[in-house]
């Protein structure tokens, strides 16, 4: 008889997608933080000048 | 007293690359299509059910690892002949993206283990070997973080980056070199397999060979592509604070 798995499939889908999602959202995050910085010291370089 | 607004006076571009543009969709919809071979085109596996296909992730999830820790050995060795920071940077995406892809393969493994070894883990000599390849990488991370020489870190990450291939090597052969482990072999006969093993139909294998391509390479070099990207942006960021100390 086939055993019902299914449920093991389940989390190892979440867990998988889960993970990549994590790096596509921090990798996202990290890129965000770095733009606002780029332009605040742009900006503080403008004023400088 | 007057308070000074920061507002944005100048934006510096932004805009995506069409290339990545279209590999990053192509890869989205290779993403969804290898899914669905695995979840509604191939057969149900008679002994195992269900969590048999979570294999069309596991397997290709190790070859996406193993490319993006190739091209760290890749820009590894340009870094050190050229000197240039490019070459760290596709190094480092590299190892970012690769421990992931490991990671998701070390977590496949472990959740289809459960219901088939009746285990989450084994100190099985595959496994462990894995696990050494993961932690490896993580540790790279970790001391590139903590040295603040540019140049002495890139140096160091290069030599380390080249040699950590060796864990992945090893992980790769040791089903083959060890009849102790339990770990089936998927390519070839093995007397492993009667352990939990993967006798695979042609409806399993036409599944197997649509995921190869998109965990085994669209998703690593689409993610590394990505990586690289906010790597220009950090550095972009490091010159301007440069500039702004110089004032």
């Amino acid at each position: 008889m086939t055993p019902d798995t299914t449920a093991y499939l389940v989390l190892g889908l979440l867990v998988t997608f889960g993970l990549m999602g994590a790096l596509v959202g921090s990798m996202l995050w990290r890129y965000r933080a770095l733009r606002k910085d780029e332009q605040t010291l742009r900006q503080l370089l403008d004023e400088e000048r | 007293m007057a308070t000074k607004t920061l507002t944005p006076t100048k934006t510096t571009s932004t805009t995506i690359p069409r290339a990545l543009a279209a590999l990053t969709l192509v890869t989205l919809l290779a993403t969804l299509g290898g899914l669905l071979l695995g979840l509604l085109y191939a057969g149900t596996d008679d002994q195992q059910g269900h969590i048999q296909r979570i294999f069309y992730i596991h397997m290709p999830a190790f070859f996406g690892a193993f490319v993006a820790f190739g091209t760290t050995v890749f820009g590894g060795l340009a870094y050190l002949r050229t000197r240039q920071a490019k070459w760290d940077t596709l190094a480092l995406a590299g190892v970012e993206t690769g421990l992931a892809l490991a990671v998701v393969n070390l977590a496949t493994g472990s959740i289809w283990a459960r219901p088939i070894w009746n285990t989450w883990w084994t100190w099985d000599p595959r496994l462990t070997s894995a696990a050494i390849m993961a932690l490896t990488y993580m540790a790279y991370l970790m001391l590139r973080a903590g040295i603040e020489n540019p140049d002495q870190r890139r140096r160091f990450a290069s030599v380390y980056g080249i040699l950590a291939i060796t864990t992945v090597i090893m992980t790769l052969v040791i089903i083959r070199i060890r009849p102790d482990t339990i770990h089936p072999a998927v390519i070839g006969s093995s007397p492993q397999n009667a352990e939990g093993g993967f006798g695979l139909t042609s409806s399993m294998l036409t599944a197997l060979m649509g995921n190869l391509p998109v965990w085994g390479l669209l998703i690593p070099v689409t993610l590394m592509w990505w990586r690289v990207r906010l790597e220009s942006v950090q550095e972009r960021v490091e010159a301007l604070k440069a500039r702004l100390g110089e004032k």
